[in-house]
């Protein structure tokens, strides 16, 4: 008996794994993609501009194929349309631009037409050769961040990826997130009225769930209530 | 009028060679998603670079511009790997949500192994410096930023510029200079950070100048000789 209550009180006191929260634990490659991106209306990377759009078009140059599918011939292309600007501050010599949850990220496949960036977009082909064919992912990007050296003028661009849609979202693992990085800069082969080159990456990340130390009694609590 | 013509005629004017342009070439050199950055004692917690510390960046290229001039390099079989290295940090500083460091110095060495060397690895530093030393050259203005706004993933941007002095193919490139752009990470959760590396990086060697071609005088008389 004494042996009894000498570890119910063990029991209670040790520390019990629960789900509690998500974290990313290993990521994984997803996408490799350069381009150019722009503003809309108002153009010249007036990021400040009321009601302006930050946009960004260009070419899938690598995936992880256990994830997305391709085929040879085909052309792999991106879009992203941001939500309008939510906050915009000055730190040191940095612009920073956080834009509302509503920014768009689609990455098209095209057996078609090939791209075309064109001039001064958006125009007759930007973003039209860019997302015809077919959406294979779609997502939402609820934090995206324009980062902005004010004197260089190069930048980044960042932000968590929600797919939702597309032809290969099945594909993808659940309970993932995606990390969307990319850097800009004014590089010599930016076509006028565009203006950064942009480079990077979009990485899955699993979601693990984390957990919390509890005891025995607190989880019976939760299957008497 | 024939004056004027005359007197045209006997100027002397310099002469440009054509040179070979780049202008509109993309990234010259792309080590894509493949690279890792190393600094002992960086705080990838608090995003902070003592003074002092030195980064190491390494990477696996996957590709040169097709109309840039290493563009014959794409699809040798060859592997080539780059290292930027001896930048000393300058120390962090921080203010929500900017973390950002300078670095002095700093050199580039891109290499050509055609087999003969151990295939990159991140596990092992020498395999991205065997084979041939084909580039290298100082690095200036090295400085990194990291965004953290205290959820979702901290990122930045590597930036760095790159003056080509040296190498077997140096020719192909005879004093250019650019600048180097990668995203910058030092959290797992944007990608996989190896173990004794400290940051993860995308990025490209961009091509900003090339020394103004060779010139030399010529008249009038001279160029128009060229067109017949």
């Amino acid at each position: 008996m004494k042996l009894l209550t000498v570890c119910t009180v063990m029991l209670a006191a040790l520390a019990v794994a629960m789900p509690a929260f998500a974290t990313c634990t290993t990521p994984e490659f997803l996408l490799d993609l350069n381009g150019f991106d722009y503003t809309f209306p108002v153009p010249g990377g007036d990021f400040a501009a009321p009601n302006n759009y930050y946009e960004a078009v260009g070419e899938i140059v690598a995936v992880n194929p256990l994830y997305i599918t391709t085929t040879g011939g085909n052309e792999y292309t991106f879009y992203v349309l941001s939500d309008f600007l939510a906050t915009a501050d000055t730190v040191f010599n940095f612009g920073i631009f956080s834009y509302q949850p509503n920014s768009f990220v689609g990455i098209y496949e095209d057996a078609g037409t090939a791209f075309d960036y064109g001039t001064s977009p958006q125009n007759a082909t930007t973003p039209g050769s860019f997302v015809d064919g077919t959406l294979i992912l779609g997502g939402i990007m609820p934090d995206m961040v324009v980062t902005v050296d004010l004197n260089t003028l190069n930048g980044s661009i960042q932000g968590s990826v929600v797919w939702s849609s597309g032809s290969q979202l099945g594909n993808l693992p659940a309970n993932t997130s995606t990390q969307f990085s990319v850097i800009g800069t004014d590089a010599f082969g930016v076509p006028a009225g565009y203006v950064w080159d942009i480079d990077g990456e979009a990485n899955l990340c699993p979601l693990t769930t984390g957990t919390e130390e509890t005891t025995w009694g607190d989880i019976k609590k939760l299957f008497n209530e | 009028m024939n004056r004027i013509v005359k007197s045209l005629s006997l100027l002397v004017i310099p002469f440009l060679f054509a040179g070979t342009s780049y202008a509109g070439v993309d990234f010259i050199i792309d080590w894509g998603t493949n690279g890792k950055a190393s600094e002992p004692n960086y705080n990838a917690g608090t995003h902070h670079s003592t003074a002092g510390n030195v980064l190491t960046v390494r990477g696996i290229i996957i590709g040169f511009a097709n109309n840039g001039p290493f563009a014959a390099l794409n699809g040798n079989g060859n592997e080539y790997t780059v290292v930027l290295g001896n930048m000393t940090s300058l120390g962090s500083i921080h203010a929500f949500p900017l973390n950002l460091t300078s670095y002095s110095g700093g050199e580039f060495w891109v290499y050509e192994d055609d087999g003969s060397g151990a295939a990159a690895d991140f596990a092992n530093a020498g395999s991205f410096s065997d084979g041939t030393l084909i580039l290298h050259g100082p690095l200036s203005d090295v400085a990194t930023n990291i965004v953290d706004l205290g959820a979702g993933c901290p990122g930045g941007t590597f930036f760095a510029n790159w003056l080509a002095t040296d190498g077997s193919l140096f020719g192909l490139v005879p004093g250019c200079a650019g600048d180097i752009d990668a995203t910058w990470s030092d959290n797992g959760c944007t990608a996989v950070i190896p173990a004794g590396y400290d940051f993860h990086c995308n990025g490209h060697y961009g091509l900003g100048e090339c020394p103004p071609t060779a010139t030399e005088e010529s008249s009038w008389g001279g160029v128009k000789n060229l067109f017949r």
